[in-house]
């Protein structure tokens, strides 16, 4: 609570670049809930203490504080210093776990315990001695397609005690892309700019020319092995099939039945993750963009199509259904 | 729901144990094995992997306790009750800990219990334990936190993290303010304390002679005394009623001192004995702040003693003439009946020639000629004690001659009284101060004389010595008959372990000193000593504000030497480098961002033709030594720094 505040009176314009490390003056500093009570504790071997004039009370009760006291100078040297190196989100589907790969370095010091998270999600702790560079993967959930900034993200540490908690809040200038959450459902494509003929609904399944026959390697599709040659007692063996060369389907928007534009676009992610497994040539036409067919595999040419499926905004014109 | 004990079950159940060890001995027994019992059995379960009581046993097993806390207390809720009371909660914790919260409940649940034992026991072996046990539980709290760390690096965090706290809490335990009395009551435990008797009936100190325990200790701020000086005057016995002595109901306070010479200041250190007398030398030569100083020159706390009292003091030891005037009736009184025989003896003492003094002296040399006996062990003395005693027994110790001298010398007219206290004391050669113990009781008398004053004589000081039996302690002599009444030659071990005691007793009289018997006196002469005072709550702040900034020095140290520890120590093939190129700079010529150490001394050779070579030197060794790594040629770094130093564009 208190800590929200105070981040919002200290929240910046500007955003963090990395590499960032983390300053003193970046720092703030509050009593656990724990820490209060141990305030507590020591008050009341405080108020003991005088009662009795008991000297020895005293003396352990002004240890603890000072133990407290100095814990707080480790809890605030546990992070000041750190290093941000890089950090990088690799694009997720919507609905699954965004990970924020951080690499951290700990500069001259130990660090243990740091505790990193986005506002309102799932933390992850790490420690890492003195001159080490570590990655960690700080999870986000995600629920929408799109480009993102990513929020706050806060370090803390309640090193060593756990009585005092430090932590720094910052805005990284990074972005990541969510794709639209895949939707499962029947191949649809209109023909590609060679075919004209292979218009319409049809099964896809992953059969192109019989291409060659190879030794069995594990993972390989059941449908696939060459029941022939396995009956003949010669072992397992997996029939290869080519996609025809030139052949190469259009996904496009209007071709999908949904009416909702996220469901198509859902459906569209869905088959362009299926055309990339299958090796097929295919391209994307969605209001307002059109990329045409890559090279099957290509791992850009996917990202490029996944790409405008997250940033689709409705098209030119009519778009918008 | 079944669940299984925490994760952290063992540290946790460590912390508790370690606070409670030092209760056992005051816990009732059933209290003790009830912990252990349930801390065994929760380990048990444990290393088992079983799962944990359903909770209505839980709160059976809460019910159970506290009906039996509340009936062991019998309606007296005292501190002893609570210790237990706290004992008891911290054994049924371990089943409900359920989260990170709980277990640092438990953990400062621990520490408390190892605060409170400090209100039981402040000897200086507590506070080692207490201070291991602080160890131990800040180890086992880091643990808890980052279970990740592991035992011993955690145990060590704790040792760097306590002795870096231990000079604060030294600032603030030294300049927090005291307060004389206490907030609210405080109710002390009740515990048979040994002492002096409040009447003195002879051979009633019987319970004292083989009573080795401590009556207080002495330090002086100069040479200690020798011991046949030291008569630490206790309290003064007016009234006898034929068979013994009893204290004045109604004392009155002194209302002047005793004059005399050769002052020495002392600090006593007095144990508990549920009385309100105090020791202080013959005779006092000061009136005290916060006791009352008797007309009779003893000394009285306001209240009876509970807890060890420390209090400084000073006294004359040379006070012959003393006091002229001061005597009253009382002195001279005795029952008309009883003890005829020594009446008729004081009488016969009594001449037209004689004096105070000779009769002292006729009395004195009765006890050294005649068969008077120093006994430990003496007959019972019958209806007339001292006729019994003088005449027929001729046997007993302090009492017995103190008692019957001051009977003879009243008998006879002389102004008598009898005063109680300890007498001698063994220097501790390890801590310089000296130890009174019970078995040094000691009783003599005191005679008023015309134009002197009260008179010390100590009669059992007369008995010759031959007649003093061997092989008993020296009670009622002190040190004084130290060489006559000699416990032998104990041998090595029994002289090591003697040793090894007075050590340990000088290890816990300067704990004592200066920790546990810290009080408002003694933090205002200790501050005093650094030019503060303490009258005014202004003086107060200003020593708070000293204090702050003392601490904040002290966390600026700290933070330097960590800055320091953050700074990267610059490799000398740079730093020597960095030099050449500021030479170079003076002579305006710079090397631009994106300039290599090459191509700035090919840009700089053409620049300057006639230091090319040193130049190119330069570069050539600092590229060199820069990719040298570990292995560089020492001789070659000095070649290059000399170059460097050498170099005058």
């Amino acid at each position: 609570m208190i800590k929200d505040l105070v981040d919002n009176l200290t929240k910046k314009n500007t955003s963090d670049t990395f590499p960032f490390q983390i300053a003193r003056k970046r720092l703030y500093m509050l009593p656990t809930p724990q820490g209060i009570l141990f305030m507590v504790v020591l008050f009341v071997m405080l108020v003991g203490s005088i009662n009795y004039n008991n000297n020895l009370g005293f003396l352990f009760t002004f240890l603890l504080s000072s133990m407290a006291f100095v814990s707080l100078l480790h809890t605030h040297n546990n992070m000041s210093g750190l290093i941000l190196k890089t950090g990088i989100i690799s694009p997720v589907f919507a609905g699954d776990q965004a990970l924020l790969l951080l690499t951290l370095k700990s500069g001259v010091l130990d660090r243990t315990g740091i505790c990193l998270g986005f506002k309102g999600e799932e933390t992850v702790t790490v420690s890492l001695g003195q001159g080490k560079e570590r990655q960690v993967a700080v999870p986000m959930a995600t629920w929408r397609r799109g480009h993102f900034q990513i929020k706050a993200l806060t370090l803390s540490s309640t090193y060593p005690f756990g009585l005092f908690k430090t932590w720094s809040t910052l805005y990284p200038d990074i972005g990541y892309l969510v794709y639209p959450k895949p939707l499962a459902g029947p191949f649809e494509f209109s023909s590609g700019i060679h075919e004209s003929d292979a218009e319409g609904r049809i099964e896809i399944k992953g059969v192109d020319d019989f291409k060659e026959i190879r030794a069995y390697r594990p993972g390989d599709a059941l449908s696939r092995l060459s029941w022939k040659i396995f009956s003949k007692g010669r072992g397992l063996y997996t029939k290869e099939f080519s996609a025809q060369a030139g052949v190469s389907l259009m996904l496009t928007w209007d071709q999908i039945p949904q009416k909702d534009p996220e469901k198509k676009l859902s459906r569209l992610c869905h088959m362009i993750q299926q055309a990339h497994r299958m090796n097929l040539r295919y391209g994307l036409t969605i209001p307002g963009k059109e990329i045409p067919p890559g090279e099957p595999k290509d791992p850009r040419h996917l990202f490029f199509c996944l790409k405008a499926l997250a940033l689709f905004d409705g098209g030119d014109q009519g778009g918008r259904i | 729901m079944k669940t299984r004990p925490d994760r952290h079950i063992r540290p946790l159940v460590a912390a508790l144990l370690m606070g409670m060890a030092p209760h056992i001995m005051d816990l009732p027994l059933w209290i003790n094995l009830w912990c252990l019992g349930i801390w065994s059995g929760i380990l048990l379960i444990d290393v088992k992997k079983w799962f944990l009581p359903p909770r209505w046993l839980w709160l059976i097993l809460v019910v159970i306790a506290f009906t039996a806390i509340i009936a062991s207390a019998r309606g007296r809720f005292d501190s002893d009750s609570g210790i237990g009371l706290l004992c008891l909660m911290a054994s049924l914790k371990p089943f409900e800990i359920k989260g990170h919260r709980d277990r640092m409940i438990t953990l400062f649940l621990a520490y408390f219990m190892v605060i409170a034992s400090l209100f039981f026991s402040s000897s200086l072996g507590m506070t080692v334990y207490l201070f291991v046990a602080v160890l131990v539980i800040t180890g086992l709290l880091i643990r808890v936190n980052h279970p990740d760390m592991g035992l011993s690096p955690g145990l060590r965090l704790s040792i760097i993290i306590v002795a870096q706290a231990i000079p604060l809490a030294l600032i603030l335990f030294t300049v927090f303010p005291r307060i004389q009395g206490s907030l609210w009551g405080v109710q002390q435990k009740k515990t048979v304390l040994t002492g002096l008797s409040s009447t003195l009936y002879p051979g009633s100190m019987t319970n004292l002679v083989a009573n080795k325990a401590v009556a207080f200790r002495v330090s002086f701020d100069s040479k200690i005394p020798g011991s046949s000086e030291l008569y630490w005057r206790g309290m003064v016995f007016q009234m006898f009623d034929g068979k013994g002595w009893r204290l004045d109901p109604d004392p009155a306070l002194a209302s002047q001192l005793p004059p005399g010479e050769s002052p020495v200041r002392y600090e006593v250190i007095l144990e508990p004995h549920n009385e309100r007398w105090m020791f202080v030398l013959d005779l006092p030569a000061t009136f005290p702040v916060g006791y009352d100083l008797m007309a009779d020159y003893t000394l009285m706390a306001k209240e009876k003693i509970i807890a060890k009292k420390r209090y400084g003091f000073v006294s004359n030891m040379v006070h012959t003439a003393g006091d002229p005037e001061h005597w009253d009736n009382r002195s001279v009184l005795l029952p008309l009946k009883g003890n005829p025989l020594a009446q008729a003896l004081a009488r016969s003492l009594q001449g037209e020639k004689a004096t105070p003094q000779t009769i002292v002296d006729g009395v004195l040399s009765m006890i050294h000629n005649q068969e008077f006996y120093y006994s430990l062990d003496p007959p019972l003395l019958g209806k007339d004690p001292v006729d019994d005693f003088l005449f027929n027994t001729r046997s007993g110790y302090c009492e017995h001659y103190a008692s019957a001298f001051v009977f003879l010398m009243r008998a006879a007219g002389v102004p008598a009284r009898i005063v109680s206290g300890y007498l001698g004391g063994e220097v501790n050669p390890y801590g310089n101060y000296v130890i009174v113990r019970q078995s040094q009781a000691h009783a003599w008398a005191e005679v008023w004389m015309e134009n002197r004053g009260w008179i010390r004589v100590d009669p059992t000081a007369a008995i010759a010595r031959e007649r003093v039996e061997t092989g008993t302690l020296q009670l009622g002599l002190g040190n004084m008959d130290q060489n006559l009444v000699d416990e032998g030659d104990g041998g090595f071990f029994k002289g090591l372990g003697k040793n090894v005691q007075l050590g340990w007793d000088a290890l816990n009289f300067l704990w004592y000193s200066k920790v546990v018997g810290y009080t408002a006196q003694s933090q205002k002469r200790f501050l005093e000593r650094f030019g503060l005072s303490l009258s005014t709550l202004g003086d107060w702040i200003k020593i708070m504000g000293l204090a702050t900034l003392l601490m904040g020095c002290l966390t600026a140290l700290f933070y330097l030497g960590l800055s320091l520890k953050h700074r990267h120590k610059i490799d000398p093939v740079v730093k020597n480098y960095l030099i050449f190129l500021k030479k170079m700079g003076k002579i305006g010529i710079q090397r631009l961002p994106h300039e290599g150490p090459q191509d700035f001394a090919e840009t700089a050779s053409c620049k300057r033709k006639d230091l090319r070579p040193d130049i190119s030197g330069i570069t050539r060794l600092y590229i060199l030594l820069r990719y040298a790594g570990k292995n560089m040629d020492k001789n070659l770094l000095r070649d290059f720094k000399d170059l460097v130093k050498r170099f005058r564009p």
